[in-house]
């Protein structure tokens, strides 16, 4: 027998099991058994390790200025090179880490909420509020929401807690859609239903037997949305409107290497924030792939 | 279908109120005088304090806030969005007279992100588990992850400088002709590339899950079950349902077209609506911003409806719920 042959009894076994498993013990086991999941979050492990940690594993202070060694290509001394201004590129990345991931999961949780909120009223209480939550959903949808976050960031100022604010407060209607559309779905199930007869009231059956079904479609879209923030705060910070000199910052970074003379001279000094900026994003979507198979969550959003 | 049609029109009233009412909102919330940014600045400058004051009044501005809504809708419908503070000249003439350079970029953008992405998610989820899935999969991945600035970054260095194939600034060669030639296609290439990478991914994923869908669905089976030819089955059976979709979906694609183009025009000097837009935000000129923000919203508003119809037409089982 082949490696992919025992691999597929071996999975069709594991599915022959699953009945006997708790709906999280089998999710997290599903999880386990998608390989670019499990890639993607030991990569968001290391990061976050970075992120936490960055005071004891970077070898410079982020900001410290190394006069010898001005926009180096990478050497033993500073192993991915320093920039303009003589900082160590390395220690900037690790520290750029902690700006990344601390943006893409508060500016996540902050329109989660939003969304959560309007779209549990508009499903669950319907008629006007529905009609009224809906209309305004559709009515953010028209915005290019990137175009808004960066009219909001102009107008309060370019800095951290800035872009964490645009970012969560245009990020909801999708989700208001989908949990709209989840509580709606449900709301008609027979088990709802019969916790309704036997007697449960609305905001009991909306809290216990409605709410924690739609926890898996929304940890796929909250895990997809981290890495759209990711995306949306390196490119703030790319043009300038982001995160601002000195806070190291992966989008910056590569702002810092707009001009000519060091995007076509120095690539070192672009190329590592970049790839950290994909390979973050890279290991976030795998992991909200591999969530939505062991939610078994279908969706066919174009990204 | 007509009264499909009917009500899905009528949606848009509301919409639109909703639009106006928000910019209208961030109007009032950015700092500087609305009066100032209404009037022609030409004009102004020939006004003392007290005739600006009875502008002010001649157009409503010491009205409460609803009437000073009512007053801007209406010279907002008469095409008078404002002035530019930094221009000094009217903002829907300074954008309309920009849109062309970001058409040539979005339009190519869109139509290579259609075809590139729904011929690979097709072909691959014909072949699903073959290596060609797995590696169209894969680069979908990347695809939507590398962000477009980083992708244009490489670009621009390898083919840019390096190779030094294609030009990596503006529209046009300096002293050569402004108008539709090579020169310009020339120039479109890495932005035009840079704009569709991650929509290419977008329609493949879409466009591979939608065929898997359809390919298991019973009416394929049902079709093969019959005799038919496996080519008629796919034509016939598999993409007409699987794709007919995608016409809503490209209309949803218009906001982040739009934002990616504020990114794209800017790192490549391309004089269209975006780098217009990020040059507002920079000099603070909010009557512009807001400008765009509305003719944004307004182009996503008609994309969808335009799409809704068209999708309305090409699948006759839509009905209005």
């Amino acid at each position: 027998m082949t490696d992919s042959a025992i691999a597929v009894v071996a999975e069709v076994d594991a599915l022959d099991r699953v009945p006997e498993l708790s709906p999280g013990r089998r999710t997290l086991r599903r999880f386990l058994s998608h390989r670019l999941a499990v890639i993607g979050a030991l990569i968001m492990a290391v990061m976050a390790v970075c992120a936490i940690l960055a005071d004891v594993i970077a070898p410079y202070d982020p900001n410290q200025i190394d006069l010898l060694h001005l926009a180096e290509s990478p050497s033993a001394v500073h192993l991915l090179g320093t920039d303009a201004v003589g900082r160590d590129a390395l220690s900037r990345i690790i520290y750029g880490a902690r700006i990344s991931l601390s943006v893409g999961v508060v500016a996540v949780a902050i329109y989660m909420t939003i969304g959560f909120v309007l779209g549990g009223l508009a499903g669950y209480v319907g008629g006007w509020a529905d009609n009224l939550i809906m209309r305004f959903t559709d009515v953010m949808m028209c915005f290019p929401t990137f175009v808004l976050i960066l009219i909001l960031v102009g107008i309060l100022g370019p800095n951290l807690s800035n872009v964490v604010f645009a970012i969560g407060l245009f990020g909801w209607p999708g989700i208001a859609r989908l949990v709209r559309g989840q509580v709606l779905q449900l709301r008609e199930l027979d088990y709802v239903i019969a916790a309704r007869i036997l007697g449960a009231g609305k905001v009991d059956a909306l809290v216990r037997h409605i709410l924690p079904n739609v926890i898996g479609p929304l940890t796929v879209a909250a895990t997809l949305g981290i890495a759209g923030a990711i995306l949306a705060e390196a490119g703030l910070s790319f043009l300038g409107l982001g995160v601002v000199q000195p806070t190291p910052s992966w989008g910056s970074m590569l702002n810092d290497a707009r001009s000519p003379a060091i995007m076509a001279v120095k690539p070192w000094l672009w190329i590592s924030p970049g790839i950290s900026i994909s390979l973050a994003v890279l290991a976030i979507n795998f992991i909200g792939d591999g969530l939505r198979d062991a939610f078994d969550v279908r969706s066919r959003a174009v990204g | 279908m007509t009264q499909y049609i009917l009500r899905r029109l009528l949606l848009v009233l509301p919409l639109v109120l909703g639009i106006t009412i928000i910019t209208f909102t961030i109007i009032n919330l950015a700092p500087g005088d609305p009066i100032t940014a209404m009037l022609d600045p030409q004009e102004m400058r020939q006004l003392t304090s007290a005739d600006i004051e009875q502008r002010r009044v001649e157009l409503g501005l010491n009205q409460p806030i609803p009437v000073r809504y009512l007053i801007w809708v209406r010279e907002a419908l008469h095409g008078n969005l404002g002035y530019s503070i930094q221009e000094k000249r009217p903002v829907a003439e300074m954008v309309l007279e920009k849109l062309p350079a970001s058409l040539a970029l979005s339009l190519p953008s869109i139509l290579i992100a259609i075809t590139l992405g729904v011929g690979l998610g097709v072909l691959a989820a014909l072949r699903q588990y073959s290596l060609f899935d797995y590696l169209a999969t894969a680069a979908a991945f990347f695809g939507v992850s590398v962000p477009g600035f980083f992708f244009a970054f490489m670009g621009m260095y390898l083919l840019g400088v390096k190779l030094q194939v294609l030009p990596i600034f503006g529209m046009w060669t300096p002293g050569q002709p402004t108008e539709i030639n090579l020169d310009l296609v020339h120039h479109a290439v890495l932005p035009v590339a840079a704009l569709a990478i991650a929509h290419v991914a977008g329609y493949m994923r879409y466009a591979r899950a939608a065929m898997l869908d359809s390919l298991a669905a019973e009416y394929v089976v049902t079709a093969r079950a019959k005799g038919i030819s496996e080519v008629a089955v796919q034509w016939v059976h598999v993409f007409r349902n699987a794709l007919l979709p995608l016409v809503t979906i490209a209309g949803l694609a218009l906001p982040t077209l739009i934002g990616g183009s504020f990114v794209i025009e800017t790192i490549f000097s391309w004089p269209g609506v975006g780098l217009l837009g990020y040059t507002a935000i920079l000099q603070r000129d909010y009557p512009l911003q807001m400008g765009i923000a509305l003719m944004s919203a307004v182009a996503v508003l008609l994309a969808n409806l335009v799409t809704d119809i068209a999708y309305c037409f090409v699948d006759p089982r839509i009905r209005y719920d």
